[in-house]
Order: structure tokens, then sequence, then C-alpha cells
């Protein structure tokens, strides 16, 4: 299938110049010495508070950024290609609410919150990276590095932690390399992406920017997630947030290679817009749709992978604007070529964390990586011969064994939980698919076991929490 | 024809139209943005004309008006200096021309006329009038109906919101005074000493970051300053759950609420 192009050639470049323009004539801003010090010495030069780009820092930055790197689970799960394009889906990171399963009412999210939408994560099968919620109950100081023991426990799946400092990036690498094994096997083959979000309109602040380097340094893979707001923190039209919004990925692109070359990296974009009546930060459709993929089409210009959120919307409940909405954005960006898609089971802006919409986003999802199937275009997938043949028996094609060679080759796509069937078998029960998906969660959580960690693993990881707890207070 | 129903900017009764079909409204939209275009004319052949045209007061306080109303804030700078030439006092200049602007800046975005951009241009329009004036406020009070301090907590570089939510109050007649982002529990704390500030407005957007607004109320309690102070807060994450665990006396989910709630809590009717 061919990718679609959100932009013609000639809109691709003038975009692409215009982002160039903004990172040589506005620069960034940070307060990270070690940043600022590396772009200088790189020649960069500043203006002001600003640090400007040169074409030649530019060119060197992105001369060495992977376009394909592997992302892995434990115990021996095939690995992601990041880079081949494949719409992984990715559940929605740091939503400090839940919709309770049992009461269908918002609430503040938990641990026990986490360790269940990981495990439940992990039974789906087109969910692919689980990403952690944001548990109230826990302490402030260590809450990312419990997040990883927690996800580790509760599935075999790749990881993406979001961080917002390096302050616990030690203990978050120590829980990995605990189920990696060593150092050099988490590098090799690394368990989770490491996103830093720097502050719209191109800000990479302190926190971020010391983050970035320092997810270089430890050679997992890092993603540059800003999340401006049309209108807000971006200009109000499309094409003006589109070419901000690459501009202040690019430089986190070019920071992490020029710090260390051929570090793996994506364009991690959340291209949202602002409700102009209440302010309201929205992760909805049509535009974080249209934007991912224009920035998707920027992305696979530079031959770099592409992460953009996409399973989100307004909608405060699982329901059919959420599916709408989730549907448009994840299968617009996957047709423009995506490497992840992000906030798969969110709610309301990426605000809440919702059981039942992870299992109706598995659907999504589902139908979404089918969507960018290669179709094979040969003579017997042609089948002219097979025609002929039926018309000139006067058989059809259901008891044609072409028919059942390709049906068993996959060639329809099964639903994991759509309703097909006829109306009398449907109205004996008469369910909606959201009270389905509510059952099949309920289902999940109380049969679905994942594979547990080596004791050792396990062992360490206590270790690894305990110190945390002590050297972090 | 709608038009002449409704040419009054105090009649807004496409209120009660709004709601009943988005096609009336779009076309009233269309027929109000023809009328600012015209307005915007007759600015443009007042200003031209202006050495020749002696204004009275009223002539001058509505053009102060119609400048914060359309967010133009060279008009207003014009005309405040006509003002100040014309020897008006700036008082009269503020109360009688600049806050009636804002305040039909506010009842048209209460009514769903005017949006976000729209506020904000008033706003920003109104303190480039009030900028041109304060030299000679010296001594001379502004009345405003409370005073808030606002900031974003510790570790946290979002403004956008809170910027909002101020400008909402600024337009509703409140004092605000902003401390930036990023801002310790301390700094808070220690210019609620010197202020005095009837409410205090504490926004956090990274989920991080939100138990930040937990200890600055804390440390209200602890230094003896919270019984004095209303805390409302806010940002993305924030919900009422939240404010009623941390002993927030109010929380707004968004910034027309927090006007409301900041009013309902020092007990201003209006």
């Amino acid at each position: 299938m061919q990718w679609l192009n959100f932009f013609s050639e000639e809109e691709l470049l003038k975009v692409h110049e215009a982002s160039l323009d903004i990172l040589k004539k506005i620069g960034i801003g940070t307060k990270s010495d070690r940043l600022k010090t590396l772009l200088l010495d790189h020649g960069c030069h500043t203006q002001g508070e600003r640090i400007l780009f040169t074409q030649d820092v530019i060119d060197q930055g992105m001369k060495t950024a992977p376009a394909c790197f592997n992302l892995y689970g434990r115990s021996n799960r095939p690995a992601l290609e990041i880079g081949k394009k494949k719409a992984y889906a990715q559940t929605l990171v740091g939503a400090p609410s839940v919709v309770d399963l049992d009461s269908g009412e918002r609430r503040d999210a938990v641990l026990k919150d986490l360790a269940d939408n990981t495990r439940l994560a992990d039974a789906l099968d087109y969910i692919n990276i689980i990403s952690p919620l944001f548990p109230r109950d826990v302490p402030q100081e260590i809450i990312l590095t419990v997040e990883t023991a927690t996800l580790l426990r509760n599935s075999t799946k790749p990881f993406s932690i979001c961080i917002e400092s390096s302050r616990e990036l030690k203990y978050i690498l120590d829980v990995l390399i605990a189920v990696a094994g060593s150092e050099a096997q988490l590098r090799e083959k690394p368990l989770a992406t490491l996103p830093i979000s720097p502050l719209s309109p191109l800000d990479y602040g302190l926190h971020p920017a010391e983050a970035l380097l320092d997810v270089a340094d430890a050679g997992l893979p890092l993603g540059i997630e800003p999340c401006p707001q049309m209108g807000a923190t971006g200009p109000m039209t499309l094409v003006g947030t589109v070419a901000m919004h690459n501009a202040e990925m690019l430089a986190g692109v070019i920071a992490a290679q020029l710090y260390k070359p051929g570090s793996p990296v994506t364009m991690s974009s959340r291209a949202t817009f602002m409700d102009m009546r209440s302010g309201l930060g929205l992760w909805a459709m049509p535009e974080l749709g249209l934007a991912g993929a224009a920035l998707n089409h920027l992305s696979r210009y530079y031959n770099v992978p592409c992460a953009p959120g996409g399973f989100s919307g307004a909608s405060k409940v699982a329901d059919m604007q959420s599916g709408y909405e989730h549907l448009y954005n994840s299968l617009l960006e996957a047709l423009a070529g995506s490497d992840i898609v992000g906030s798969a089971g969110s709610l309301d802006n990426a605000l809440i964390s919702c059981y039942v919409m992870l299992v109706l986003d598995n659907e999504i999802s589902s139908v979404v990586q089918r969507t960018l199937r290669e179709y094979e275009v040969s003579e017997d997938t042609l089948a002219v011969d097979v025609i002929k043949e039926i018309i000139e028996t006067k058989s059809n094609f259901l008891q044609h064994k072409h028919t059942r060679k390709y049906l068993r080759a996959g060639e329809l796509w099964v639903p994991s939980i759509s309703e097909r069937g006829t109306f009398e078998q449907w109205a004996a029960k008469g369910e909606k698919i959201e009270e389905k998906a509510r059952s099949r969660a309920k289902q999940i959580l109380a049969t679905y076991q994942v594979e547990p960690l080596s004791p050792e693993a396990d062992k360490e990881i206590d270790r690894v929490l305990e110190r945390a707890k002590k050297e972090l207070r | 024809m709608l038009f002449g129903l409704f040419n009054k900017p105090a009649d807004y009764g496409f209120v009660v139209i709004w709601p009943i079909g988005t096609k009336i409204a779009n076309i009233f939209i269309i027929e109000r943005l023809e009328e600012t275009d015209n307005s915007m004319v007759s600015y443009q052949s007042l200003r031209n004309y202006k050495g020749g045209l002696s204004l009275n007061k009223e002539e001058i306080l509505g053009k102060l008006t119609e400048g914060v109303v359309e967010g133009d804030e060279d008009l207003v700078a014009e005309w405040v200096e006509n003002a100040i030439d014309a020897g008006m006092e700036p008082l009269d200049i503020i109360n009688e021309g600049l806050t009636k602007g804002i305040q039909i800046v506010g009842e048209r975005f209460a009514s769903g006329f005017y949006f976000l951009p729209d506020l904000l241009l008033g706003a920003k329009a109104m303190d480039v009038g009030i900028k041109k004036l304060e030299p000679l406020l010296a001594g001379k009070n502004r009345e405003f109906v409370g005073r808030v301090l606002m900031g974003t907590v510790e570790g946290d570089l979002h403004e956008i919101g809170k910027n909002i939510v101020i400008m909402m109050l600024k337009t509703a007649g409140f004092e605000v005074i902003d401390l930036g982002v990023d801002v310790p529990a301390s700094t808070f704390v220690n210019k609620v000493k010197e202020i005095k500030p009837d409410i205090i407005g504490i926004s956090a957007l990274l989920t991080t970051t939100v138990n930040r607004q937990k200890e600055i109320i804390e440390l209200l309690i602890e230094e003896g300053l919270r019984s004095n102070i209303k805390v409302i807060i806010g940002g993305a994450p924030i919900n009422q759950a939240w404010a009623d665990k941390i002993g927030a006396d109010g929380y707004a989910e968004d910034a027309n609420v927090a006007v409301e709630v900041a009013k309902k809590l020092l007990g201003i009717t209006a």
C-alpha cells in the first residue's frame, strides 16, 4: 500500500524550510548548560537567550539518526520494528484518573489500576506497547520507579515510560536491567522507549533537556514529545503548528544525535488544539489526526521513526463518539505512515484511562494494522483463471479450493469483539459493543495471567525500589 | 434582517436562538462580523479626520470602549492620549471608557459570540490603556472587587491556562498579581504575607506536580495564613475530588467557572 502524502512535494519542502527557518532564526530555549554547551560546541550560536541552529548543525545531526530500531519485550517476544511504519498501538501515558470498571464512574487512578490496566493491555493482541497511567497512591519521590516495576510485573510487552526529568532515571534503568540481565543486554535489546516532553513553543527547559541527554547516554530509545496546542502554544493555522512542532522535534533529534550519534529516537508528535470557549486542551478530531498525518509525512521525509498520539478524542465515556474519534485519528495517522500510535484506552482528551476503551481500541488497532497489510497482486490472487472456471462450470466460489486457501491465509479480517452475527443472535442478549467490551475486560482481568518474572529479577527489583525510597527522599 | 433584531450590543437575543439551530447563529455571526468591519472603517475615517473634529467626552469614551471591544490596542492607545489631551480624569477614562469595553467583551464571551482570543485581545487592549494612564494615577486608587494571587507550582512551566484565568478575572474586575511559573511554595506564602490577597490561585498541569498544590496549602496552614485566604486550584489533571482531598476552597474546571468560583468565595453576587 502507498503511504498517504499529506502535502504535495512542493508543499512538503515549504513546510520543511519553514521548520529550518524556525530553528535558524528563532531557535530553542533551554536552561540546561549541558545542552547549551553541546549545541554551541557543534556550531550553534546564541541570540539573547535563544540557541540558533545552522544548516551545518542540522545536517550533521540529521545524518546519524537511525531510520529503524527494535524494541523488545521480556521472555523472547518478537521484536517490534520501529521504523517499518506498522502503527503499533501504545497505551495512554500519565492519566491521573480511570473509569471504574464496576461503577462506571471516574475516580483517581491507584496502583492496582496500573497493574490491572497493564495486565489487560498485555492480554490484548493489538496493543503493542504499554505506557503507565499515573497512580495517586504512590510516594511521589519514587513514582516512575514504582511504575516501571509494576509494568514489568504485569506484562511481557515493551514499554514507553515518559520522564519529566532525570531524577529517577538511574532507578528506572536499574529496574529494567534487573530483567534484561545487564546494562549491555538492555542496550542491545531495549525493553522500553523513554520519551521526554519539552515545552511548546520551542523550549527545552532544564529537566527535559537534561533527561534527553541522559536517556541518549543510557543508550535507550528516546522519544521527543512536545505537545503544542493550536491557537495557544502554537499558531492557529494547522500548517503553522505543524512547522513549529516539527522544528521543536527536529531540535531534540539533532541534539541527541550530536551527543550520541546513532541514538535511536522517535518524533512523537502531539498536535493538540484549544477549545476557544473553555480553554480546554483538545486531543480530538479532525485536527489532531490531520496534523499527525502531516507530521508523519515530514518524518518519512527525514527517515526518522514517528510516534504520534492517535487513539484519542474529547468524549468522556466509551461510546460512539470516542469510537469514531479514535478510529479517525489513528487510521489517518497510520495511513500517513506511523510507527507507533499512542493514547490507546484514553478518554477526555487523554486525561482518563478507561479499561473498556482499551478493549475497544484493541479492536480499532486490529483493523488499522490490518489496513496497512500488503496485498500481493499476482496471477494467483487476481484469480482470473478461477473466475473463468467458476463461470464455465456454473459453480460458485464457496466450493473452490482457491477460496479455502486464501481464507486460511487470512484474507478476511477477523474482529475480536464487533457484532457480526444474525439479528436473532444479537437480540438474544441485545448487548451494545461498550457492554461487550466491559465484560471482556472483566473476564480478562479475572482469568488472565502474565508470565511471572524470575524470582531473582523480582527480588532485585525490590532492592532497587528500597534503594530508590532511601536515596530519593 | 436578523441583524436588525439584535443590533444593540446588549440585545443578546441570539443566546436563545443558539441552541435551536447553528445555521441561524452562523448567519448572525456573519452579520456581526460585517458590522465589525463597518465600524472599523468608521474608526479609520475618524482617525483621518481627527484633527478637524472636536469630539465631546461621550464620543471619546465611546471610542475607548469600542477599542477594547474590538481588541485594538493601537486604537485604545490613540484615544487614551486624545482623552488625556482633552483633559479628562484618568479614573473616568478607565471606569467609563475602558472598563465598559471589557464588560461588553465579557458579556459577548458569556453569550457565546466572543471566543477566548477576543477576550484576551480585549484585556490586552485595556492593559495598554491603563499602562498609559498609570503615571497619572498616583494617589488615585482603582476599585477592584477583590485581589487574587496566581501562579504555577514549582517544577511546572505551563502557564496558558493560568493566564486565561488571569484575563478572565481581570475582565470581571479583580486585581490579579501573577507570580508566573515554577513558583516554590515559599514564594507563594511570602507574597501572601506581603500583599494579603483575598484569593490564591494555584495552577498545575503535570500529573507529577499536582502534589505541590497540597504542599502550598499545608505551608499556608503552618504559617497561620490559611483562615484569611481562599484557595482555588486548577489545571488539566485537577478535579473536585482532589480539591476536597487537599482542602482547597474551590476548584474550577475551566476559566469561566474560575471567575464564578472566585466571586462566590468572596460573596460577590453580581
